[in-house]
């Protein structure tokens, strides 16, 4: 028996939403886009988080599952920016010899708080919902760290080198975004407002580099003596 | 307030500290201040005026202990000393305690702060008749409205009991203090005041007006020359704008002016005082 070619054509345009979901998105093909990010004096930028956000649907390469951690130390979050993918735990142990500390947030995604624990206690708070997650502590004012929860997997955070890799990023149209807690006009309403730019990954591409310079505003970390310990006592 | 009634509350505070779970360490912070007043006697006739350098170190090291979530108690002590180059009869030294409750109204650096601090001192002075005690509340409600504005509203009520009474003190002060960070390291501060009470003028006699204010006074010769203090009950009136400016994670270098109107009509006399501090937190 022979089917008929005009069968043949139907079937294949019926099957062809499906052949092109399962051939397209194939990660691990994918290009390794890289990120440089400095500060308005062309000094090289730590601490700020890169993304990208497929225009076009994309499937995410696997991310294994990580042990994220906030510690305190020195009355100082460490470390000050994070960045997880929604649904991720962080666990807040007390690193401090003394000192108590009373960890909460209120910020929209996830409002907590951990009345003081002492030295040697962790909670852990799942973050269930994407956005930025500010930590504070109501004890010590200077006291604060970022979470910036994401739906995307495909995002990272620079090192002192001011340089982020991202793999697998698949042909297509993307969003790329960078965020840093200084970043002036770079929080509103209590979330995180990004640089952002449109770019195009043509298949074959070789490591597309995008440059960002920021703008920051003064660090909330002030620390000094300064009257009242830089915030209240 | 009685120097006994304040001891009993201190005394109180310390076993309700013992009884508090979470002690953070003490957080010595020493204060070294030099000051040039442009009229440390204090004096309305301009022939009496003297201007005098002052320098002050003061040690404050307190420890916190959480009694609830919002509540906190601080115990600590102090000590401190002043010196005058020219006048080393103002020379004193003080020792003393200080116990402070704050309540916190939520969460976070916006939320408003209300504390109630004692302190208690024993002074000792060159001059023998200024030794005595000092006592002091006060009340404190302080506001930080954004990363760059803050204030405070004080009240204080202070005394000094001194062996003798022209030296006595006791006045009672409520100030708002304004403050902006310029930068990450440096702060705007602004202060104005209003003060009611006791103050110390010197006068060459005769000064039958001043005999008329003031029914304590005594001659000394603080200044090198004759003079009679006078204590005298009267209204301060003042103003502060003072820049401080992080030197390190723990030192800071402070520069102010003080500009206070002393008035008890007819006697009125002014002060201007430029100062320099350092702080160091241990």
């Amino acid at each position: 028996m022979t089917i008929p070619a005009r069968l043949i054509r139907s079937a294949a345009c019926r099957s062809l939403p499906l052949a092109v979901a399962l051939t397209l998105p194939l990660p691990a093909r994918g290009a390794d886009v890289s990120f440089t990010v400095s500060d308005a004096n062309k000094q090289p930028l730590a601490d700020a988080v890169v993304v990208l956000h497929p225009l076009k649907r994309a499937v995410p390469p696997a991310t294994p599952a990580a042990t994220l951690e906030i510690e305190q130390r020195n009355t100082r979050f460490n470390p000050f920016v994070t960045v997880v993918r929604t649904g991720s735990a962080v666990r807040l142990p007390n690193h401090e010899t003394r000192i108590a500390h009373h960890v909460y947030s209120t910020s929209a995604p996830k409002p907590f708080e951990f009345p003081l624990y002492k030295p040697g206690k962790a909670e852990t708070v799942v973050l269930d919902k994407p956005g930025l997650v500010v930590l504070g502590c109501n004890i010590h004012d200077s006291m604060v760290a970022y979470v910036l929860v994401l739906d995307t997997a495909w995002f990272a955070k620079t090192p002192a080198s001011g340089n982020a890799t991202l793999s697998g990023v698949t042909p297509g149209r993307w969003r790329a975004e960078v965020w840093h807690p200084l970043l002036k006009e770079g929080v509103k309403g209590g979330e995180a407002v990004p640089l952002q730019r449109e770019v195009t990954i043509a298949a074959g591409d070789a490591a597309p580099n995008l440059a960002f310079s920021l703008s920051l505003g003064p660090d909330p970390r002030r620390r000094g003596p300064m009257g009242v310990g830089g915030g209240y006592k | 307030m009685r120097t006994p009634a304040t001891c009993v509350i201190v005394a109180f505070l310390a076993v309700v500290a013992r009884s508090a779970a979470h002690a953070e360490g003490w957080s010595p912070n020493l204060t070294l201040t030099t000051q040039w007043n442009d009229n440390a006697t204090n004096a309305s006739a301009s022939s009496d005026k003297i201007g005098a350098l002052q320098t002050k170190a003061d040690l404050i090291a307190s420890e916190r202990y959480g009694l609830t979530k919002d509540d906190s108690l601080h115990l600590g002590f102090h000590a401190g000393a002043d010196w005058w180059p020219r006048f080393d009869g103002l020379t004193r030294g003080a020792v003393g305690a200080r116990a402070e409750w704050q309540h916190k109204f939520g969460l976070g650096a916006l939320a408003p702060i209300f504390s109630v601090e004692l302190a208690a001192d024993a002074v000792g002075a060159k001059e023998s008749g200024r030794r005595g005690t000092s006592t002091g509340v006060t009340v404190t409600l302080r506001k930080r409205f954004n990363d760059r504005w803050r204030a405070a509203l004080t009240h204080e009520a202070a005394r000094h009991d001194a062996r003798f009474a022209v030296f006595d003190r006791r006045g009672n002060e409520t100030a708002l203090e304004i403050g902006r960070e310029l930068d990450e390291l440096a702060r705007f501060t602004l202060r104005v005041n209003y003060r009611q009470g006791d103050v110390l003028s010197y006068a060459t006699p005769p000064r039958p007006d001043l005999v008329a204010l003031a029914p304590n006074r005594l001659t000394v010769d603080t200044f090198g020359r004759p003079m009679v203090a006078y204590s005298i009950d009267a209204r301060t009136i003042g103003a502060n704008a003072a820049v401080i400016r992080a030197l390190d994670e723990n030192s800071a270098v402070m520069l102010g002016y003080e500009w206070r109107d002393t008035e008890h009509k007819p006697f009125r006399y002014v002060n201007h005082l430029v100062s320099l501090a350092l702080v160091h937190q241990f």
